[in-house]
């Protein structure tokens, strides 16, 4: 989804991939399914908001995946894409540029509203017009829609590249093809919402949204209580539950001890477990067959300003690529993470299972090597490698360790590393500014199963070329490896594509050296009994409709709030 | 004493100027971007310069200070950047739990820490005097984010007889932990204070008068000490609730109470200038204002206490 802070974020892992067809997700359903109930879930903290044009979350978008929906969606638990209001896959010209998608007859917002090709033009111009501020503005995936930056730049006040050729057909030019787009389409972002409901919220569409998904949000009590109830105008499969109840400001000792007590369903479903708590219930009989698993689609790395001293010399960033023992962190995280000597995810499309180029030993090292990479680049006893920062962000327990294990490893081929941890806000203003970090812990977690995502933005050279706030934070650029991506972006061959980004990886990992790739998470959760159907999806951080409740509801559970901000559609 | 409530009330005005403006340039020396963490970590820098612009954080500093001093002397204290909801009906939500659990700890702190104080005072060196000095070291030691946790752990899990954690409403159930856990290290440092006062007092030569009239041992404690070592709690208490009502980041972090300091630790993590900006206003008005009631209350208090 977007740089999380360094490994121990692993723990707060977001975007997750299912690899259903290898069978390694663990899922609770059994019985037969029964409607009515409530679920109980917990955030630690308040939601941002319910606008699918702010929200770029994971706490935004499990609550707005109830209540939204767009021309596509993930068939089930897989990253297979399939329509969602659109009545069909969308026609695409033989140049990749022009989509024409027909709209599903008899969708209706849940203000009993017959949703229109209108509405799309409408909800997807407010979500990348600067007014709203949004975080699409200004190009982020939709920037290649015809029209789109001359919008941005307020040259226009609509984007051509969207038109309505009437009530059921929408079609989207864009000025070059992007193989891409179909997943982008179907992020939160691309949410239809009705123009009159942002118009009768003012500007507080974020605490009274209306969208046509399964639930419709009954109560939002800031700080406290947020209660979805079912929608009676859902277009697809009605879900199972009647409601579903997410309560605010649980800390996860907390949450997981009412887990444990029948106070709660789910605890953070949007997050793994933390490390103490993994622990506890993993090493409890009654649990341990309740933790769901599943392979989260990140990459968590050492980054090198290869702008910077000594990490312009490649000779010293092909020896730190053989110093990490990358099965320590791996159980740091309790076991919850893969050795990755690449920069794709494992469930990623063209992902090279055991790839190995550097010939790393089983804990992803090769010491010797280091220490020789290091004499040929120009240090030895009289003239020692400079000690280095390495910036982190100090983020749990998990990411302390890890650091201090890394620097331990470091050792053993002869460099100091100082630890330089700092809060998550910090450390995106310091390694996102040229110049600025020379080495840095990092992480990367998809934002749709593509493998352009874990590329163009952190990896490419218009990435890199920025003043601040920039993703590739090893500031990398190679031109080769640019034409590779440029070319793959647009490919229509999917298999000659994913060479192309298998390419792409060969030149970063066996070439230029701007990365130490070291883990990719495994996302963990758990539920309580009397929950069935729960399942960690692929691409979203919870989903709702598979899951249906039985037994009593929780107890203790919180008496109805006094004082509420309550929306309805 | 009109002319000192007016003085004191104008050293408000100017310690909260003092308070905005101090807030405000830390916020802004905070390394990090508020509208990257609005934005995603994944926005391009050219989204993050619009919401840079669209949140007016491309004005000169001096600029954007004065505009929210003008705005707050209108009790505008603006939007949340995260929320995008206006800070000071924000704040308001949710202070009605924060003053419940400041008031509900404040009760524990006397009802657990004026009788303890007493009776060790009026037996020093009994056992009762031991075993309550013991209770007062444990309890100011303890981290209140520890004893939180080891009070749900028994009261909610081993038990269980209370919640685990929660709001629910403000019922009687959710409140009696977070409030116990609040109370009890204010109420080992009472216990100790009132000791200490009442000791003190007790030696001394008026107390030996009423002791020589004759007067029984409970009229001298109740009548002629206790009132005269309550000046010092009371002293402490206006400090107390100020700052309890301020918000109690850690308690109501542990208990998921949706109080105000809860907020601002969030505001604070996410950048959110304008609600921890908020905050620390409210808080200091509040502290403030305590501070002046205490002081104004002394005269009720103390006779001999007179402002000019």
């Amino acid at each position: 989804m977007k740089r999380v802070s360094t490994a121990a974020m692993a723990v707060l892992g977001v975007g997750t991939i299912l690899l259903s067809a290898c069978g390694n997700s663990v899922s609770t359903a059994e019985g037969q399914p029964v409607s009515g109930g409530t679920l109980t879930v917990s955030f630690k903290d308040d939601l941002k908001t319910l606008d699918p044009a702010i929200g770029y979350d994971t706490d935004s978008w499990s609550i707005e995946r109830s209540i939204y929906n767009g021309l596509l969606d993930y068939k089930g638990f897989t990253t297979q894409l399939q329509p969602d209001i659109a009545a069909a896959m969308p026609v695409i010209s033989t140049d990749g540029k022009t989509y024409t998608f027909k709209i599903r007859s008899g969708v209706k917002f849940s203000n009993g509203r017959t949703v229109t090709a209108d509405d799309f033009k409408y909800s997807w111009e407010r979500m990348l017009d600067p007014k709203t501020a949004g975080p699409m503005t200004g190009g982020p995936f939709w920037g290649s829609v015809h029209g789109a930056q001359d919008f941005f730049n307020g040259t226009t006040t609509s984007i051509p590249g969207f038109k309505v050729i009437d009530a059921s057909t929408l079609e989207i030019d864009l000025d070059s093809p992007n193989q891409s787009f179909l997943n982008i389409i179907a992020m939160p972002f691309g949410s239809v919402i009705p123009k009159e409901a942002v118009s009768a919220a003012g500007s507080d569409f974020a605490h009274k949204p209306v969208g046509t998904g399964p639930f419709t949000l009954d109560k939002w009590t800031p700080g406290q209580l947020i209660v979805l109830k079912k929608n009676p105008n859902y277009f697809g499969t009605k879900p199972y539950l009647d409601e579903v109840d997410a309560q605010i400001g649980l800390a996860p000792e907390v949450a997981y001890l009412r887990v444990q007590n029948n106070q709660l369903d789910i605890a953070q479903p949007d997050l793994t477990i933390p490390s103490a708590q993994y622990i506890q219930l993993s090493s409890n009989p009654t649990w341990k067959n309740r933790i769901l698993k599943t392979p989260n689609v990140d990459i968590y790395y050492l980054a090198m300003n290869v702008n910077m001293k000594p990490f312009d010399n490649s000779l010293v960033r092909q020896a730190f690529n053989n110093v990490v023992n990358k099965a320590n962190l791996v159980k740091i995280l309790n076991g919850r993470a893969v050795i990755n000597n690449g920069i794709q995810a494992p469930p990623m499309p063209g992902y090279v299972p055991n790839y190995n180029p550097l010939g790393l030993d089983a804990n992803g090292q090769n010491i010797q090597k280091a220490k020789d990479l290091l004499t040929q680049a120009g240090y030895n006893a009289s003239h020692p490698f400079p000690a280095q920062d390495l910036v982190y962000t100090k983020a749990s327990a998990d990411s302390d360790r890890q650091a201090a294990s890394i620097q331990q490893d470091f050792l053993q081929a002869g460099v100091t590393i100082n630890l330089k941890g700092l809060a998550f806000n910090a450390f995106l203003d310091v390694t996102g500014k040229p110049n600025t970090t020379a080495l840095s812990f990092n992480a990367w977690i998809q934002d749709f199963p593509d493998p352009s995502d874990f590329i163009d933005p952190i990896l490419t050279c218009a990435a890199a070329n920025v003043t601040a706030n920039g993703g590739n934070v090893s500031f990398f650029c190679d031109k080769d490896a640019d034409k590779l991506a440029d070319q793959a972006r647009g490919d229509i061959n999917s298999a000659e594509r994913l060479k192309l980004y298998q390419q792409f990886q060969d030149i970063v990992v066996t070439k230029d050296f701007p990365w130490v790739p070291m883990f990719s998470t495994v996302e963990t959760n758990v539920s309580a009994p009397r929950v069935h159907g729960y399942q960690l999806h692929p691409v979203w951080p919870f989903v709702t409709t598979s899951i249906w409740v039985t037994g009593g509801a929780p107890s203790l559970a919180p008496a109805p709030a006094s004082a509420s901000a309550s929306a309805s559609p | 004493m009109t002319a000192y409530i007016i003085r004191r009330l104008l050293w408000m005005v100017l310690v909260l100027f003092g308070v905005a403006a101090i807030t405000f340039v830390m916020a802004f020396l905070v390394p990090g971007d508020p509208a990257r963490l609005y934005a995603g970590t994944n926005a391009s820098p050219a989204a993050i310069k619009i919401i840079h612009h669209q949140l007016g954080l491309d004005r000169p500093l001096w600029t954007q200070f004065g505009d929210y001093m003008w705005r707050v002397l209108h009790l505008d204290f603006g939007f949340s950047y995260r929320f995008q909801t206006p800070v000071l009906p924000a704040i308001l939500q949710r202070f009605p739990a924060t003053a419940e659990l400041a008031l509900a700890g404040v009760f524990f702190e006397l009802i657990i820490g004026l009788p303890i104080g007493i009776l060790s005072a009026i037996r020093p060196g009994s056992f009762w005097d031991r075993a309550t000095m013991v209770f007062t070291f444990v309890a100011l030691a303890a981290p209140p984010f520890w004893l939180g946790l080891i009070f749900l752990f028994v009261f909610g899990v081993l038990l269980p007889v209370l919640p685990i954690g929660g709001y629910g409403g403000g019922a009687p159930q959710y409140l009696l932990l977070p409030a116990l856990t609040l109370g009890l290290g204010g109420a080992a440092y009472y216990a100790r204070l009132l000791r200490a006062s009442l000791l003190d007092i007790l030696k001394s030569d008026y107390v030996r008068t009423a002791w020589a009239k004759g007067l029984t041992e409970r009229q001298v404690i109740q009548k002629h000490a206790i009132p005269n070592a309550l000046t010092v709690i009371v002293s402490q208490l206006g400090m107390d609730l100020g700052y309890f009502l301020a918000g109690v980041v850690v308690i109501e972090s542990v208990f998921a109470w949706p109080g105000i300091g809860k907020q601002a630790v969030d505001a604070i993590f996410t950048l959110d200038i304008p609600l921890v900006m908020g905050t620390v206003l409210f808080g200091a008005l509040l502290i403030v204002t305590a501070n002046v009631v205490v002081d104004i209350s002394y005269t009720f208090l103390d006779p001999r206490v007179r402002y000019s």
